[in-house]
């Protein structure tokens, strides 16, 4: 998750163009941006559309027979592995849940934790960001200092406490511990942004015509700032689905309905790649893949908007 | 160079130690939220054969490991302890002491997260530059980031695979630990080379994953460079394009870069947990995470203090480097 | 670039590196998958089940799982008064530990003692009561408060490993300033010193390694000539797949709790592989079986016939094929399926008809169980009773096996009206909440501790450990039930006098099991759920004569003491 951030730190350095640009080739409708988000709705909209191919309760555990092999596989019985009776065409997992059911609900409830835990996050990010790159001196120190904090200590720890005391966390809950470690990084990047726009030329003039400091902020160097937030924040989604994922797969954070990190959990408990059962451990790593790739269709997309001497190059 | 002038430089060092002060004090409170005190992770040892807890034996284990002090009474041990590097004795692997726990595991986490950083560094800020140079050979270019497809993937998964692959199918590495056991650990050849075999999975699951994100990195501040004044006024002057990437491009697109990599050492200790996990490495990550689930204090304590330490110092010595660094200024200066 | 040569390194380093020689060597696969602190060499550490007690201490018996007879090791009879009272123990002459000095009564008398003292973390052996005298070099009496027939299997059976006394050096020992904190570890000093025919050699982070001392006592005294491998590894290898992909290779000669589905896939590729029987389950009983075990002084699960009502809505061949792809088999008592306990609790007369119930899954008569305790099912399906919901969370910690069960379970109750839901916690939370008594039931092992006899399970729910409420209980098998009513006194009343039955008296023993379970039945402060069958496979390919359930010279655990029996045993395959 650390690492991400070097791809935004470093168009963090380079200079938003100010100058207005043609309605014609608007930036924001570039094919990467566009194809990352199609993916992405089309991922989130499984949600409603699910529940007429599938039954939810599919996904629960003992659904059906174990080990079913998909539709047009064939059982190795030596292995334990169970024929198709038809119903689950990709077959069931080590524990009777229907895999494609599984998917159908664990995709738009994984992109729901992302979305919601790198919303607050990064809405945390900008609040503080703002203020520390904007007003600098003591603020700035104290908010940086704090920020250092958030990523020095380990987050594990701080979850397993959390663990302790709720039953079942829920799409919201889960939201908010990832929240949780997801702010000090938008915070330190969008800082360094602020740092180098306040002293840009059109928020100095506005600051001689007398606008006060929140309006400078909201209205001058936040429009400016939309793309690198936004990148930042499809970012920070990959990296709060990587650490959801993360941990689902250490097995913390249980629930009744699968996720993708709790079907690799549960995939990797039950050796589903020593035992020959891709179609276990396949799904929710395609997804997954999936699902980083539109993110990074997004993050490039925004890319180019931010930055428009990427525009036409490869 | 009069950049760090001697109030900036004694700032950051305030901030250091703030900062690895309020660490060590959250530290300090988090594991104490929990639901559970340090004498059931006792009797939980103690019962774990079945057996029962005489609550006397508890008394003693507390008494003994300072429980049973007031809070404020700890906590400045605590903070006494971490100043002296000597954090007692574990609670869960009694009479272990952190400190002996904590070493053993220390080598091989840096071993493996430092050589993963550094290795993806390279190979990404090299893919990237590639991608990111207009008079690279399209094929290349076109090639490489399917290498970025990994970046997508949690490391800990790509690590099972390649398990998969290379030790079960192929016999080619072995599956877990640090070194096997047939070797005498110290300065030979065998011992370095199970050191390197065993470390390879582990390393290339991590590299894998962190290699596209400083490649996306590098391309970008490359394209923003290049299309720089200075660059092309070089490419005007006629000065053949290799020596252009090199001289103009990736100096200074490798600023950013650097300053990204002491963060990304600093932090990085603390995200192979699951990897470390998955390979039964005996690293801080996978010390780390046991010591939580047995509610482990002193072992919490003793690894996160090196953690914050790690962050907080490579924080500090980055912002002694910056003034140094800026780009911009060093071409200026030209 | 740099992976490549990374790849060619690792290439040609793999190749020189010298391959452990297998056709001496037996690899065993550490029990939890991580070794405790490396340096930490206490018989009663966290290590000690990896190598420690299986081959560098050797056990004073070694208890025969099937019989539930103690058969002489190091010790070579112990036997009590006309009181049973007194207890003669006699020792094996010319037992020497591995520094040359003599092994004597003394080090027996110091090892009680030294437990005694509450220094070392002893598990769950309970000398409390003991008071042991050294009568000659080879003779120790060790007299208890009150008469106890049931002695010798509280110290010295090796059917767990918790329980079984490991004598210690006292000539090493006693020189140490505070033995509580002593790791028993110095390898230029030769530590850990025991008697048995192994000594440690190496230590990694992930693997143990023991070298056959050829000087064993044993030879000279000719009690066993010495064992065939000459070393003996413990290593951890991380995840189940690793350590299935290590036995496939040929890398691990035997593993440790394995799945049903790993075992299969590593039988169907490698011919070598074999485990306890042939035949579902596969594994060796273990002595633990999965239980729902209530709180039973919590409304409103402290009622009995609501407990029976969730009886009857427990589909157990259901929690078998789903959990256990059908290598299970229902516990219908508190007892483990162990060859010895299934003898005298071949249960009789009316408890027969209990137990038969108890196996019943009728979801009809479960819900109108419900009905008839004032429940009524409200819009959301759900049973409720003055506006109020009936639910029923199962707290367990985490373990693979145990969640999937807990999984199932919450699934069957819900769909006969309960709102089940599952709270996995981290061990140290489970135990302060099982202790404590903050839960309203718990998906764990309620009743384990019976291997030969009966009595260690019956006084898991003995009211003698009760505490107020708020109070901790002393440990997982101190009636974390809080089961107080006029049953459980009578229960207990019972089970007392049992543990005062001479174990081969079985008439009187089995008499006194079906009263006891009569009592516990009516009640049902736990309801058994399954047998627990651990797969712990070996591999042929370089080792055979494996105990099987076709040939038990040892129980199939390699955790206990009595793998020295089983070192004596293997021979190198051709």
């Amino acid at each position: 998750m650390v690492v991400m951030t070097s791809l935004v730190e470093s168009s963090a350095e380079q200079q938003p163009d100010a100058a207005g640009r043609g309605r014609r080739d608007n930036p924001w409708l570039n094919p990467m941006l566009l194809s990352g988000l199609g993916v992405l709705a089309l991922l989130f909209v499984t949600k409603w559309i699910a529940p007429l191919f599938v039954a939810k309760k599919e996904a629960l555990i003992g659904a059906a027979a174990n080990n079913m092999v998909p539709a047009w596989a064939d059982p190795s019985v030596t292995h334990g592995f169970v024929a198709n009776t038809g119903g689950h065409p990709l077959g069931t997992d080590g524990q009777g849940r229907d895999m494609l059911a599984s998917m159908l609900i664990g995709i738009p409830q994984t992109l729901e934790v992302g979305l919601l835990g790198a919303g607050i996050g990064v809405a945390v990010g900008i609040v503080l960001g703002f203020t520390a790159g904007f007003f600098g001196g003591w603020i700035d120190a104290v908010i940086g200092t704090v920020t250092d904090v958030g990523i020095a200590i380990p987050g594990l720890a701080v979850l397993v406490v959390i663990a302790s005391y709720v039953t079942d966390l829920g799409v919201v809950g889960l939201s908010l511990i990832m929240a949780l470690f997801a702010w000090p990084i938008p915070t330190r990047v969008l800082r360094g942004q602020v740092l180098s726009m306040r002293e840009r030329g059109y928020v100095a003039l506005a600051r001689l015509s007398g606008a006060s400091s929140p309006s400078i902020m909201f209205r001058e160097i936040l429009p400016n700032m939309l793309p690198y937030i936004a990148a930042t924040f499809a970012q920070t989604v990959s990296g709060v689905i990587l650490a959801v994922t993360g941990l689902e797969a250490l097995g913390l954070a249980p629930s009744r309905y699968p996720t993708l990190g709790s079907t690799i959990s549960d995939a990797l408990q039950g050796s589903a790649i020593f035992r020959g059962m891709w179609w276990w451990w396949g799904p929710p790593v395609i997804a997954l893949l999936g699902i980083f790739l539109a993110l990074l269709g997004v993050t490039l997309g925004l890319d180019r908007v931010a930055n428009p001497r990427l525009r036409g190059k490869a | 160079m009069s950049r760090l002038t001697r109030r900036y430089v004694l700032g950051r060092a305030a901030r250091l130690v703030l900062t690895v002060w309020l660490g060590l004090t959250l530290m300090f409170i988090i594991p104490r939220l929990g639901r559970s005190s340090p004498a059931d992770a006792i009797i939980a040892k103690l019962a774990a054969g079945g057996g029962a807890a005489d609550p006397s034996l508890v008394n003693a284990y507390e008494k003994r490991l300072g429980l049973h002090e007031s809070l404020w009474h700890q906590y400045l041990d605590y903070l006494w302890n971490a100043i002296r590097f000597d954090q007692g004795y574990s609670l869960s692997e009694f009479p272990a002491t952190v400190n002996s726990i904590v070493l053993e595991a220390l080598p091989w986490t840096f071993g493996l997260v430092i050589s993963a950083t550094l290795i993806s560094f390279v190979m990404g800020t090299l893919i990237g530059a590639i991608m990111g140079w207009p008079k690279s050979p399209r094929a290349l270019r076109r090639i490489l980031p399917i290498t970025l497809l990994f970046s997508s993937l949690p490391a800990f998964m790509i690590g099972i695979v390649l398990l998969f692959l290379f030790a079960q199918q192929w016999h080619l590495l072995p599956f877990s630990g640090a070194y096997s056991a047939d070797v005498v650990p110290g300065p030979n050849l065998p011992f370095v080379s199970s050191v390197v075999s065993h470390a390879i999975l582990p390393l290339l699951s991590v590299v894998l994953v962190q290699m596209g994100a400083w490649a996306m990195g590098m391309r970008g501040m490359l394209i923003t460079t290049t299309s720089e004044d200075y660059v092309m006024l070089a490419e005007a002057k006629g000065l053949r394009p290799h020596s252009v990437f090199l001289h103009y491009g990736i100096r200074t697109a490798i600023l950013p870069q650097v300053t990204s990599l002491g963060l990304a050492l600093g932090t990085a200790a603390g995200g192979v947990v699951v990897v470390e996990t998955v390979f039964a490495y005996p690293g801080l990550g996978n010390l780390l995470y046991q010591a939580i689930l047995a509610n482990d204090y002193t072992v919490i304590e003793g690894v996160a203090f090196f953690l914050i330490l790690g962050v907080s110092v490579s924080t500090f010595l980055l912002d002694l480097v910056y003034p140094f660094l800026d780009p911009r200024i060093d071409m200026r200066g030209r | 670039m740099g992976l490549a040569t990374l790849l060619a390194l690792a290439g040609c380093t793999s190749g020189s590196t010298p391959k452990t020689d297998r056709s001496s060597t037996v690899v065993f696969d550490m029990d939890q998958g991580k070794p405790d602190a490396v340096t930490n060499f206490s018989p009663y550490g966290g290590n000690q089940v990896n190598g420690l007690i299986q081959a560098v201490y050797e056990p004073l018996f070694i208890t025969d799982v099937s019989t539930g007879k103690l058969e002489p090791w190091l010790a070579d009879d112990i036997a009590p008064d006309a009181a049973n009272k007194v207890w003669t123990l006699k020792l094996k002459n010319g037992i020497k530990w591995s520094d040359g000095e003599p092994f004597t009564a003394d080090d027996v008398v110091y090892t009680v003692d030294l437990i005694k003292t509450g220094k070392i973390l002893s598990g769950s052996l309970d000398v409390k009561d003991v008071t042991a005298h050294a009568v000659d070099p080879l003779t120790v009496t060790l007299e208890v408060d009150k008469p106890d027939p049931l002695f010798a299997l509280r110290l010295f059976s090796t059917a767990l490993a918790s329980k079984t006394l490991v004598v210690l050096p006292k000539h090493i020992w006693a020189q140490q300033n505070d033995v509580a904190t002593f790791t028993n570890y110095d390898p230029k000093k030769g530590w850990p010193v025991g008697t048995g025919p192994y000594r440690l050699a190496s230590v990694t982070p992930n693997t143990f390694t023991y070298t056959r001392s050829d000087n064993w006592w044993g030879v000279a005294a000719k009690f066993q000539p010495l064992p065939a491998p000459k070393k003996l590894q413990w290593t951890a290898l991380g995840t189940e797949s690793t350590r299935a992909s290590a036995m496939a290779s040929g890398a691990l000669d035997v593993g440790a709790q394995f799945s049903l589905g790993t075992y299969q896939a590593l039988k169907a590729n490698d011919t070598k592989i074999q485990t306890w029987q042939t035949r579902p389950p596969y594994g060796q009983p273990d002595v633990c079986g999965y239980s729902l075990d209530f709180n039973t002084s919590r409304s409103p699960w402290n009622d009995p016939k609501l407990r029976w009502a969730v009886n009857y809505a427990i589909d157990r061949q259901k929690l078998i094929d789903v959990a256990f792809s059908g290598a299970s088999k229902p516990m219908l008592t508190p007892f483990p399926d162990f060859p010895a306990i299934n003898q005298v609790t071949a249960v009789t007369g009316s408890a027969e008809a209990d137990r038969t119930n108890v196996g019943t899954f009728d979801a009809a008569k479960a819900k109108s169980m419900f009905e008839a305790a004032g429940y009524h099912r409200g819009g959301s399906g759900v049973f409720e009773k003055d506006g109020k919901k009936l639910t029923l969370v199962i707290k367990n910690f985490d373990a693979a096996p145990k969640n999937a069960v807990t999984a199932v379970l919450v699934e069957q109750l819900r769909q006969i009206g309960i709102d089940a839901s599952q709270d996995k916690l981290t061990v140290p939370n489970f135990v302060a909440d099982e202790t404590s008594g903050n839960f309203q039931a718990n998906l764990f092992f309620g009743s384990c501790g019976s291997t030969t006899h009966p009595w260690e399970s019956l006084n898991a729910f003995n009211v003698s450990h009760l505490v107020s409420k708020g109070e901790k209980i002393s440990g997982f098998y101190a009636n974390p039930f809080r089961w107080d009513t006029d049953n459980a006194k009578k229960y207990s009343g019972v089970v007392d006098k049992l543990a005062q039955v001479p174990p081969n008296d079985s008439t009187n023993v089995q008499k006194l099991v079906m009263e006891a379970l009569g009592y516990w039945y009516q009640d049902l402060p736990m309801i058994p759920l399954l047998n627990n069958y651990q797969i712990n496979p070996v591999s042929t390919r370089n080792w055979t004569d494996w105990p099987t359930a076709a040939n038990p010279y040892v129980w199939g655990l390699y955790v206990s003491s009595s793998v020295q029996k089983l070192l004596h045993t293997i021979q190198p395959a051709r």
